[in-house]
């Protein structure tokens, strides 16, 4: 590296022109796997990666700070635009920050739909993941296979919510909508099909001998890494560490629900693999105890709170409070009390929690999100030294990093 | 003359290779679509035959871009070379029962020759294009052109000991059902060198878009890149030939001799060759010299040992 130029950011120092056997690549942000914008600037000796420089910024639109010109239900459709592979995530993270915020519960019935859209939400993103790891690894069938049944759970969430990449499902203190009719009965048709899809992809992978040979020992984050880097998710189960928010700090239904915590102790891609194989299972089973659930709960699905939220459609249109109370939350806000607050949630990715800080008024003071993606970008500088070109991509693949996360 | 005109232009020509291309490039779409539960071309034509001829004759008219920096004599005129080097090596092979073009006793020769120095020129191309992705990719060619030719070689050696001769139509007219069964394990190993040498999955090292982005074609476009893909695709056809006359018998069939029955073993080969496609993964570069020099190169002398005592043992026939 030559002598860094202090007045310039660190990236326009770079040399891209050495003399010394070493060349040095841009790793995108328009590479074919760059997974969105990640500029890697790879360091090379032959094949074989000296050092890594991951490089974020490219998809940057400053969410964070339009939440704070934005009233709290305004901003939730932009949360949508986080990790856009399971939005329902982000929308439910933030509506249970400000929730908590509030101190609002939300009823049992929205309880059940959430929990429920949120594990759909986590199958989709995993069959995501396994779909473009496949394809990054040079197996393309799976990749189509696999989107395949991404369109089914999909069209799961078109019929709910009539979106199919950016939800918007989630409403501070509830749902909007109960689940349409024969809603559950596709859902329980969709879980009957999904575990021979899963069948399929894993005769096709998991005993491969080249998948093998690609994923073992090949991308080592050691627990102590894993946890010094502020891993979480599949990353720091992939390591051998048992910690998943929705045991450890359970919220919505999950701890009434019944189901299991895959680890695996091989902190290499292929265990993280088979992580988010036996995850996807979990989460069939999670969906089937809510479907028998559902049918336990009355029909509220906004919690009652006139302060904070509006009251229910057929109350605005025949009681003036209500009008009153509407008016004013739509116009100008509602106004949560001074304090701060911070709700880790358990994402697809790992754990995803909004820091929202109150000073009384309509508007966030400073609202900001720790997305698991983040700091699952910034292992790559550790662990891909001394890998080669093919191994940096089944990396990438496996961290499972989203960019519209990262960048926020 | 006129017999010189049809065959450089018609037959085992130019024309011939450009059929050849659309059709297989249309086999090869639409034979994967069902593997990935798909439909493939659907809309031109009878079963959208017709959409790789304007696939092609889009490329063919686009604006070719060449980047500053390189030299554009070596830029534009290797794809160029590329494809005339890969359509040579039909001259030598026996399409019909009327023999090859050119009748020589030393047709494999030629044969292996002109299929092994394609790479060097795909190596050049990379090299030429002044860009670090194709740099990366033209190192790639050379080193898995390195490592899969000599089990090519080696594999392609054994009809030629076994009947001993360098002749194609001579090896076309003594292969007997015995000789192909001795010659199975060299079919085999040819084939496996092939999926190398044709930079197929799960050895599409070169140009595996997720690691280079397209390898040493990264900064084709238009018509330089009709061009690679055209000699690709041509090359296919040589080696796809070079297998069914070393092994196969060429034109001999069943019932009566024909070109029909040739192109039925060529269209076998691509079919297996695009069946593992949609099953595998890539493997990577060390795994793939581990496997090359530790295993198949080992494996193709043991088969050259192997042809040796057939020919001493069962087949003295010939």
């Amino acid at each position: 590296m030559q002598q860094p130029n202090k007045l310039r950011p660190f990236f326009e120092n770079l040399n891209f022109e050495r003399d010394d056997n070493t060349m040095v690549i841009n790793f995108g942000p328009q590479h074919p796997s760059a997974h969105g914008q990640l500029r890697l600037v790879l360091e090379l000796q032959g094949e074989q990666v000296v050092k890594a420089y991951p490089d974020i910024g490219y998809l940057h639109r400053g969410i964070e700070k339009m939440a704070e010109n934005m009233i709290y239900n305004e901003f939730l459709p932009t949360t949508d635009r986080l990790d856009y592979i399971a939005s329902t995530s982000n929308n439910y993270a933030f509506a249970l920050a400000v929730e908590r915020l509030i101190g609002v519960e939300a009823p049992r019935r929205a309880q059940v739909i959430r929990t429920m859209l949120l594990e759909l939400n986590r199958i989709i993103s995993h069959l995501f993941f396994l779909a473009t790891h496949a394809l990054d690894v040079g197996a393309m069938s799976i990749f189509l296979y696999a989107f395949r049944e991404r369109e089914f759970a999909m069209d799961l969430m078109e019929d709910y919510c009539g979106a199919r990449l950016t939800h918007s499902a989630v409403r501070i203190g509830g749902v909007p909508l109960d689940l349409p009719d024969g809603w559950l009965e596709n859902l329980a048709r969709f879980l009957d099909k999904l575990p021979s899809q899963i069948k399929l992809y894993e005769d096709l992978l998991t005993e491969n001998r080249i998948w093998k040979m690609r994923l073992e020992n090949v991308g080592i984050v050691t627990p102590e890494q894993a946890l010094s880097w502020g891993c979480s998710g599949i990353m720091l189960r992939g390591s051998g560490i048992k910690y998943d928010i929705r045991k450890e700090e359970p919220y919505e239904l999950y701890s009434e629900l019944d189901f299991d915590i895959p680890v695996s102790d091989r902190c290499d891609s292929y265990g993280r693999y088979r992580l988010y194989m036996e995850e996807m299972k979990e989460s069939i089973k999670i969906l089937r105890q809510l479907i028998d659930m559902y049918y336990t709960t009355d029909s509220q699905l906004m919690a009652h709170a006139p302060r904070y939220i509006s009251a229910p459609k057929e109350e605005i249109m025949t009681q003036n409070y209500a009008l009153m109370q509407h008016f004013v939350l739509v116009t100008q806000g509602m106004r949560p009390p001074k304090g701060t607050v911070y709700a880790p949630t358990e994402s697809p990715k790992g754990e995803l929690g909004f820091l929202i800080r109150s000073e009384g008024e309509p508007y966030a003071y400073r609202l900001k999100c720790r997305a698991p993606s983040f700091f699952h970008t910034g292992i790559l500088q550790d662990i891909l030294p001394g890998t080669y070109i093919a191994d940096v991509v089944t990396i990438i693949g496996s961290t499972n990093i989203v960019f519209g996360e990262v960048d926020r | 003359m006129i017999d010189a005109f049809i065959s450089g232009f018609l037959f085992p020509g130019v024309l011939y290779a450009l059929v050849w291309t659309v059709g297989l490039f249309w086999f090869f779409r639409k034979f994967m679509a069902p593997l990935h539960k798909r439909v493939g071309p659907y809309y031109n034509g009878p079963h959208g035959s017709y959409q790789t001829l304007f696939d092609l004759s889009k490329l063919w008219t686009k604006e070719s871009i060449t980047p500053t920096g390189v030299n554009p004599y070596l830029f534009s005129t290797m794809p160029l070379i590329a494809v005339i080097v890969a359509m040579l090596p039909n001259v030598v092979i026996p399409w019909t029962n009327n023999g090859p073009l050119l009748n020589t006793p030393y047709g494999l020769l030629i044969l292996v020759v002109l299929v092994g120095i394609e790479p060097f020129l795909l190596f050049l191309i990379g090299f030429g294009s002044d860009n670090k992705y194709s740099f990366l990719g033209a190192i790639r060619v050379l080193t898995q052109a390195i490592s899969f030719e000599t089990a090519f070689f080696l594999s392609a050696l054994a009809p030629a000991l076994l009947f001993s001769t360098l002749n194609l139509s001579k090896i076309v007219e003594s292969v007997s059902f015995v000789s192909f069964l001795i010659l199975l394990p060299s079919l085999i190993l040819y084939f496996i060198s092939l999926l190398g040498l044709l930079e197929q999955p799960p050895f599409n090292i070169p140009d595996a878009e997720q690691e280079v982005v397209y390898g040493f074609m990264t900064e084709y476009s238009g018509t330089g890149y009709f061009m690679l893909q055209l000699a690709k695709f041509v090359e296919f056809m040589a080696v796809f030939a070079g297998a069914g006359t070393l092994f196969m018998g060429a034109y001999r069939g069943i019932f009566f001799d024909s070109y029909l029955w040739f192109f039925i073993k060529m269209v076998s080969i691509a079919v297996i060759m695009i069946t593992i496609r949609a099953a595998t993964p890539r493997i990577t570069m060390e795994q793939m010299l581990h496997f090359s020099w530790r295993y198949l190169v080992p494996l193709s002398l043991l088969n050259l040992a192997w042809v040796m005592f057939a020919k001493a043992m069962i087949f003295t026939g010939v």
